[in-house]
């Protein structure tokens, strides 16, 4: 009698891959037919609750080209890049690698940052709640020292820079987003901010200060660094408003 | 009747409705699985939840039967989330989903054999302990029978909740569905776990394919599965039951009308006791 973990090894080679479900289908009671049909329907749940979860987190994605291709994807990525985790909302992350090489989407060449956006939110709707910012984090620091402090940002928040519009993409393809859908793709670069103001992930294009500012920021820079990283590549921007803003919109969440 | 009743499971679609107003369940039911995250919507909903319900978290990817793979992770999330949300029941599947290679995400069959017995009792265990609290297992649905097997389902269930003290959640749509798919007698099931094992009762509906039932948690508890119901109410008496529906999930009425229907089964079993 083959052990454990052999049944198990040839149950999941016969998911996994049709043309090894026959080896697997004298492990069974009855007719090795019936035990063929019968695996069929666990290769097909497989695939379906893989495809599922991409779905679930590449929606942009999926509307870009179409359903039933987004499928038919979906089922090579799905073979090529096995699910590791038994939650599946952690499920699809190398998603952005795989259209990158997948030749049917060459002439899509904004989609990898459209997956790489889309993950991004996928981790941000999970993310940890932002804590507001506490003003009297400060009182015990001398004023000179404020530029030596180095910012946390809200767990949700990721940067992402791409040659495409991105922010513009996100949102044209919101439920809820009014008039034109029209878009220029050779707008020039975009910089984006993904974060989470209370429950609804967000994108928001950046002016390349705040970019900046806020990169410098997630990397653990000084409060000082980040605001000169800022303030040398573009001369408008201003420290004290990029400060208040950021703090407002909960994305810097306190400076230590 | 003593317990919590009949609940239903806690779904996006009915967040809303459930935020609006009380409704009339006696319990909620969610996937562990799903409030994984650190935090964001899902788990706000949940905790407003557990404010008002008793709660319990049905887990459907640690994957108990593995024999190649095993996360520690994994049961360190359901442990965190069991600590955030003080649920009433914790339940798991006895089922396995991965190999060394890749995890399957499906509640796949094991074989009944004393080697997959000593591997669940050990696995068992070690979920209790790091949850310290006895959790309930679930017998699946299934499209195959090993031929390895070496008892039944019921006679292996029977002595994995004595070797570890775990409860049974008795999935009555299950029995049903396997009854049809393999002829596995569902009567013979249920006699053979102890009563006072059974902690949990699912209802669901399933799909017919073909070739067989599928088990899709996508429509009304079917006719045959309400007769076996009553049946394991005379066994295990009114135990809480849970309406299951996880595809195309319909309003919430529709869910309250089954869980109604499974309150009334309830109390006509207890006024048949008395």
């Amino acid at each position: 009698m083959p052990s454990l973990p052999d049944l198990q090894q040839m149950f999941g080679a016969a998911i996994e891959d049709a043309g090894r479900a026959s080896a697997a289908a004298g492990m069974f009671r009855g007719d090795p037919e019936r035990s063929l049909a019968r695996l069929a329907v666990y290769r097909g749940n497989v695939y379906a609750n893989c495809g599922k979860a991409l779905a679930s987190a590449y929606p942009i994605v999926r509307k870009i080209v179409g359903e039933e291709f987004f499928d038919a994807m979906a089922r090579e990525y799905v073979r090529s890049n096995p699910s590791q985790s038994g939650d599946l909302n952690r499920y699809g992350e190398r998603l952005c690698d795989f259209v990158a090489g997948f030749p049917h989407t060459a002439d899509l060449p904004y989609l990898p940052d459209v997956a790489r956006m889309e993950w991004l939110l996928h981790r941000a709707y999970f993310a940890e709640n932002a804590s507001p910012f506490d003003p009297s984090s400060l009182a015990r620091v001398e004023a000179e020292r404020y530029l030596a402090l180095r910012l946390e940002l809200s767990a949700a928040c990721a940067l992402l820079e791409s040659d495409w519009p991105l922010g513009r993409i996100w949102t044209i393809h919101q439920d809820d987003s009014r008039g034109a859908f029209e878009i220029d793709l050779d707008s020039g670069p975009d910089r984006v901010l993904v974060h989470r103001p209370l429950w609804r992930a967000q994108v928001l294009s950046l002016a390349c200060g705040d970019f900046l500012f806020l990169s410098a920021a997630s990397r653990g820079e000084t409060l000082g660094a980040a605001l000169q990283a800022a303030a040398t590549a573009e001369a408008s921007f201003e420290p004290s408003t990029a400060l208040a803003r950021w703090i407002h919109a909960q994305v810097i969440t306190s400076l230590v | 009747m003593g317990g919590l009743g009949a609940g239903i499971g806690l779904r996006a679609p009915h967040y809303a409705e459930f935020a609006a107003a009380r409704q009339p369940v006696g319990w909620l039911e969610v996937h562990s699985e799903n409030y994984f995250g650190a935090g964001g919507h899902d788990l706000y909903m949940l905790e407003r939840a557990r404010a008002e319900y008793p709660v319990s978290l049905h887990g459907v990817g640690l994957g108990l039967g593995a024999a190649l793979a095993w996360d520690e992770g994994h049961l360190e999330q359901l442990a965190t989330l069991a600590d955030r949300i003080r649920p009433h029941f914790i339940s798991e599947h006895l089922s396995w989903s991965a190999t060394g290679e890749r995890n399957l995400n499906d509640l796949l069959p094991l074989p009944y054999t004393r080697e997959a017995l000593a591997l669940l009792t050990e696995r068992v265990q070690r979920v209790q302990e790091r949850l310290q609290k006895r959790i309930l297992i679930e017998n699946i649905s299934a499209y195959l029978e090993f031929a390895a097997s070496q008892m039944t389902e019921g006679e292996f269930i029977a002595e994995l909740s004595g070797r570890t003290g775990c409860g049974v959640l008795l999935d009555v749509n299950n029995l049903y569905v396997n009854q049809v798919n393999h002829g596995s007698d569902a009567q013979a099931t249920m006699r053979a776990l102890p009563p006072e094992s059974v902690e949990e009762i699912h209802l669901a509906g399933y799909f017919k394919s073909d070739d067989c039932l599928i088990d899709t948690h996508g429509d009304r508890v079917a006719e045959p599965v309400w007769r076996l119901y009553q049946t394991a109410l005379e066994r295990f008496g009114a135990v809480p039951t849970l309406i299951e529906w996880d595809t195309d999930i319909p309003p919430l009425a529709v869910l309250l009308e089954e869980a109604a229907k499974a309150r009334a089964f309830m109390k006509a079993g207890h006024a048949l006791a008395a």
